[in-house]
């Protein structure tokens, strides 16, 4: 398993909630590096064009 | 509650949203039975192939050209995935074509999906999201994030994948998402999609 220090002793499973509690700014904002879309020209972004904003085809 | 798999399965919409675009919550769409079926079928023969694109890297492949094993045959009738897109037709109140799309797809540790919106004019209009795994902790991360916007500061929720669980939405220029880095376990989820029908007019 890949290391994940900043999720661990944050994070309490919760069997029966789907949602996350966001209250922990630590993990949140680890989070959002995960999915932060990197190399991304303005003239991509704004063009919706396939390669960039298109998944589950 | 309508039957997504068989008669003993049903689609739960548990919350429906408006903001910051249309999609709904279910708990539960996928009969045990199924459920198993599936997981067994994706970590034995499943055609997974790997895909690598900018803002994910993920394995994949079509439901629809697949050699399916014969406990899947029910899951995969013409009954029952009618009754399903009639279920996001109700969901959404908007009527959608006898087209239909389902992907599987694979994140194993490591891989995750920036933020994205699917939003292609002219394509797919709405999107069901099922999740399948045997139980992913929050230390293995995959959650499914919604956006209010393609700033990935900007988060409106963060879902668990627990598995059995869905997410439906209507897809916009405002339907962003992504699943944050899988660290342990294997992710599964099936992507079904609908094209909504058009009645625009001329003239």
């Amino acid at each position: 398993m890949l290391k994940s220090p900043a999720i661990a002793p944050a994070l309490e499973f919760e069997e029966n909630t789907l949602e996350l509690d966001l209250t922990d700014n630590v993990v949140l904002k680890r989070l959002i590096e995960e999915v932060r879309e990197e190399d991304t020209p303005v003239e991509r972004t704004t063009a919706y064009n396939r390669t960039y904003h298109r998944h589950n085809r | 509650m309508t039957s997504v798999a068989g008669s003993s399965s049903s689609l739960r919409i548990s919350e429906h949203a408006e903001k910051p675009f249309r999609y709904f919550l279910a708990d539960q769409c996928l009969d045990i039975a199924t459920e198993r079926a599936l997981l067994v079928w994706f970590e034995s023969d499943a055609p997974w192939r790997l895909v690598e694109k900018d803002f994910y890297e993920q394995y994949e492949f079509s439901l629809l050209d697949a050699p399916l094993p014969a406990s899947l045959n029910s899951f995969m009738s013409s009954g029952s995935l009618t009754a399903l897109r009639t279920a996001v037709e109700n969901a959404f109140q908007r009527q959608l074509t006898d087209k239909i799309g389902l992907v599987a797809h694979k994140l194993t540790p490591g891989q995750r999906i920036a933020i994205h919106n699917d939003h292609l004019t002219g394509a797919e209009s709405h999107r069901l999201t099922i999740q399948i795994n045997r139980g992913l902790n929050d230390e293995e991360g995959g959650f499914f994030m919604l956006f209010n916007s393609f700033d990935a500061n900007d988060v409106h929720r963060v879902l668990r994948p627990r598995s059995g669980s869905a997410i439906g939405f209507e897809i916009s220029p405002a339907s962003h998402h992504a699943v944050s880095r899988l660290y342990g376990g294997v992710r599964y989820s099936l992507i079904y999609s609908f094209h909504a029908v058009c009645h625009d007019t001329v003239g």
